[in-house]
């Protein structure tokens, strides 16, 4: 088995609004081929940790470091390394969904994207809808374009918040089994998520977030149980 | 019958809130025990809506109802907003001196003019400004309805058995003449810079104002109509004489034909405009009255959603926002395209993508082709120092269509963040299809800064000329992206104190935006000052706008994150990762 890296390193992370804590010294280091699974109540800083590991929002403190360097969104090896599939997520309204998939493929250098967008079109069952406009698509079908725009370039880290939200039961299980493809292939992953079945799908590592946010690694938990 | 069984209802509320709870209760005993239905029992009889008299709703007392409430809903008088938002006002009130003032000067200018091209182009200008305004109001017309209601007006109102008709027509009279005042002071305003007489400017404005109202009122009539056909012929039609107008000017100005208009004849052309606009307003007016009963209510309940989306917008001043509203919509109604395969790869994928999207909706490319004409008719106009600025403005409007894929990726971080180059980078591939566009523009545009000049042409006059024109393409270029990428109000951070109250910091610069750019980077030429000035402007203008603006945060960090690295290097460790062992060759200093 290849040694695995250090793809993602959280240490101290604090983020404030105001007075208020949303997240107090998180610590979190992620390999390569690893999952871990942010879970937690609503409103325990699950997607502040993510919108802070991908550079989205500044942590108060602390310091989060993927591939050895601090996390900076704007800079171009981040963003070739992280694929994201948060709520941020925008589309540009004049280009169809296929045309989407195809820019982000060539955008990435990839040498045959034409297969692959078709290939991952078929995976996210977003043929028929291929030609249509973003602002047509319904949420699941946005959210699947999401998805789809994550998996037509290359990534060494996928943060995804809550990927299972919008796909019907078949939707989780291919997602699960496409992650843990890739995952045996190298790829980290860091999600926020309310999916037994994709957790251990998965194998991902479970880090609980309390109310108070204060989490480290000790508190991970041998298995998700609902 | 009806108040009798009213008052039963209202007593007999609590006492069946208890039966049925009582009966959940019992209901969850019986699940446990055996499924048997519950009967429902009721002391008084239900209330069937047979029993109320079912007369004939007055839309009048419906709308006067409405207003009542509203009225009593308000908590401050009309005096107390005033009082309040006096520094507003009184700021408007000089903004506004300031306009007429300008248009005055301009007016005084321009009526000095005596060339027979300067003439001729005071002559054209009012039909230009018929058309465009006419044109502009078909548009809008078109995006909104004109005619409009609220989300709640379609459910609780449009669905009743009332007539439509009456309920909407203050609707209609409301466009219409919100139609007539826009054309007036618009038209009027314009018209106003060509020193013609008042008499003359008066009759122009009005019949601006009138043909404004007609186009509504047309609109009106097709939305009623559930078509379009009438109006996509009538804008380019309009379109057309408008370009035709402006393209005579500019001939006439560079003396390439002799056109000679009389002041006299534009006066009586404006009077037999002024009765064909008011004989079109008002049987157009009419006749959309009459068919206002048959608009469905999705075609009016859409355009009051599309306005209370753009009022929201309006409220931050986000005008950006306000014209994304617009874009999605109208490439929500289109649906689908043709998708067409991308090119290259890399940076030039990103090019070649936007270079589709120019030939998708080739509309863009042909106003900015008619809007190079802008310089030759300012400057037949006599405008003189103020035409790169005027023309720029221009410019940089009808730019801004090109740089949609900028405006997503500044709006949002989600998307920028899936392409793997810096937004420096990203924002380059960007503007580059547009660089070309306005280069095109500012060959096209630049001769009106040579030719309609003093004579003869000398190499100096050339190569200010020319200069001129380069430097109001790259402003408008510049403005453009400014306009688009431009961050709206932080509503998150702390507000500031002003004079209008609290602001949260960035609103009033989105008023100026843009604006402030075109200022900056033509102000030399206005002065006189070298053009190189303004050339350098630009350049540490758009590498400013290139690199994603100037964020001091993310600039304090990389100089942290900088320093740190070079403390660890001191120290003889790696900021991240184990230690490095360095090597120097001696006499060479290379490292290995």
């Amino acid at each position: 088995m290849a040694k695995r890296e250090t793809v993602l390193k959280v240490t101290d992370l604090t983020k404030k609004y105001g007075d208020h804590v949303i997240v107090d010294r998180f610590n979190l280091t992620v390999s390569s081929g690893e999952a871990v699974a942010l879970t937690g109540r609503n409103g325990s800083g699950k997607s502040t940790v993510l919108r802070c590991i991908i550079g989205a929002d500044r942590p108060s403190e602390g310091r989060v470091e993927a591939f050895g360097r601090k996390v900076m969104e704007t800079d171009a090896g981040f963003r070739r390394d992280v694929a994201t599939v948060v709520d941020d997520l925008d589309f540009f309204p004049d280009l169809s969904v296929v045309e989407h998939l195809d820019l982000l493929a060539r955008a990435h250098g990839l040498a045959d994207p034409d297969s692959l967008v078709d290939e991952v079109l078929d995976e996210v069952q977003l043929v028929p809808q291929s030609a249509q406009l973003p602002g047509t698509l319904s949420s699941g079908q946005r959210r699947r374009l999401a998805l789809a725009t994550a998996l037509v370039r290359p990534r060494k880290l996928l943060v995804m918040d809550e990927p299972e939200q919008r796909l019907d039961v078949e939707g989780v299980a291919w997602l699960g089994a496409r992650l843990k493809h890739e995952m045996n292939k190298g790829l980290a992953i860091v999600m926020a998520s309310h999916e037994p079945t994709l957790v251990n799908a998965l194998g991902a590592r479970i880090v609980r977030l309390g109310s108070a946010a204060e989490v480290s690694e000790s508190q991970v938990e041998p298995e998700y149980e609902l | 019958m009806s108040r009798t069984s009213k008052r039963n209802r209202r007593r007999s509320k609590p006492k069946d809130e208890n039966r049925k709870k009582k009966s959940q209760a019992d209901s969850v005993e019986v699940a446990l025990a055996a499924p048997e239905p519950v009967l429902y029992e009721r002391e008084t009889p239900f209330a069937d809506v047979e029993d109320f008299d079912a007369g004939v709703a007055d839309e009048r007392q419906v709308r006067l109802l409405m207003k009542d409430w509203r009225k009593g809903r308000a908590t401050r008088t009309v005096w107390d907003m005033i009082t309040d938002g006096y520094v507003m006002i009184f700021s408007l009130v000089v903004i506004v001196a300031m306009i007429v003032s300008g248009i005055m000067s301009v007016q005084k200018s321009a009526a000095g003019c005596s060339t027979s091209g300067c003439l001729t182009a005071r002559g054209l200008l009012p039909w230009l400004v018929l058309s465009a305004l006419t044109v502009a109001g078909i548009s809008v017309s078109r995006i909104f309805g004109p005619v409009i209601a609220s989300a709640a007006e379609g459910f609780w109102l449009l669905d009743a058995p009332i007539r439509r008709s009456r309920l909407l027509s203050g609707r209609l009279w409301a466009v219409v003449i919100g139609g007539v005042v826009i054309g007036v002071v618009l038209g009027g305003g314009i018209t106003m810079m060509t020193g013609l007489s008042w008499a003359t400017i008066t009759i122009w404005a009005a019949a601006i104002g009138l043909a404004v109202a007609a186009v509504v009122a047309l609109a009106a009539i097709e939305q009623a109509a559930e078509r379009t056909k009438v109006l996509a012929v009538v804008q380019p039609v309009i379109g057309l004489v408008a370009t035709l107008v402006l393209i005579t000017m500019v001939a006439v100005a560079a003396d390439w034909i002799e056109l000679p208009i009389d002041p006299a004849h534009t006066e009586k052309t404006g009077v037999f405009i002024l009765a064909i606009a008011a004989v079109l307003a008002i049987v157009f007016s009419i006749i959309a009255r009459r068919s206002l009963h048959n608009v469905r209510r999705a075609r009016l309940v859409s355009g009051g959603d599309l306005l209370s989306g753009m009022q929201g917008a309006m409220f931050a001043l986000d005008f950006g926002l306000m014209r994304d509203i617009v874009v999605n919509r109208r490439w929500l109604t289109k649906g689908q395209v043709h998708p067409v395969k991308g090119r290259s790869s890399g940076r030039a994928a990103l090019v070649w993508r936007e270079v589709e999207r120019v030939m998708r909706n080739p509309r863009g490319v042909l106003v900015l082709l008619v809007s190079a004409v802008v310089p030759y008719a300012l400057l037949s106009l006599g405008l003189g120092n103020l035409t790169p600025a005027v023309s720029a403005l221009v410019l940089m409007v009808v730019m801004v269509p090109f740089f949609d894929s900028l405006r997503v990726l500044s709006r949002t971080r989600g998307l920028a963040r899936a392409f793997p180059m810096s937004t420096s980078e990203l924002n380059g591939a960007l503007t580059t299809v547009p660089a070309l566009l306005a280069l095109i523009w500012a060959i096209a545009a630049s001769p009106a800064f040579v030719l309609i000049g003093p004579d003869p042409v000398t190499p100096q006059g050339l190569f200010d000329g020319l200069m001129k024109g380069f430097i109001t393409a790259i402003a408008g270029y510049i403005a453009a992206i400014r306009w688009v990428s431009a961050k709206s109000a932080d509503y998150s951070s702390p507000m500031v104190a002003t004079g209008f109250g609290a602001m949260p910091p960035g609103l009033m610069f989105n008023l100026v935006r843009g604006f402030d750019v075109i200022a900056l980077i033509t102000l030399p030429v206005l002065v006189g000052w070298s053009p190189w000035i303004s050339i350098a402007i630009a350049l540490v203008s758009y590498l400013v706008l290139r690199a994603g603006g100037i964020n001091t945060q993310e600039l304090m960090e990389q100089n942290e994150e900088a320093q740190r690295k070079l403390a660890a290097a001191r120290d003889g460790g790696s900021p991240g990762g184990p230690r490095e062992k360095i090597t120097y060759t001696r006499g060479v200093g290379a490292r290995r």
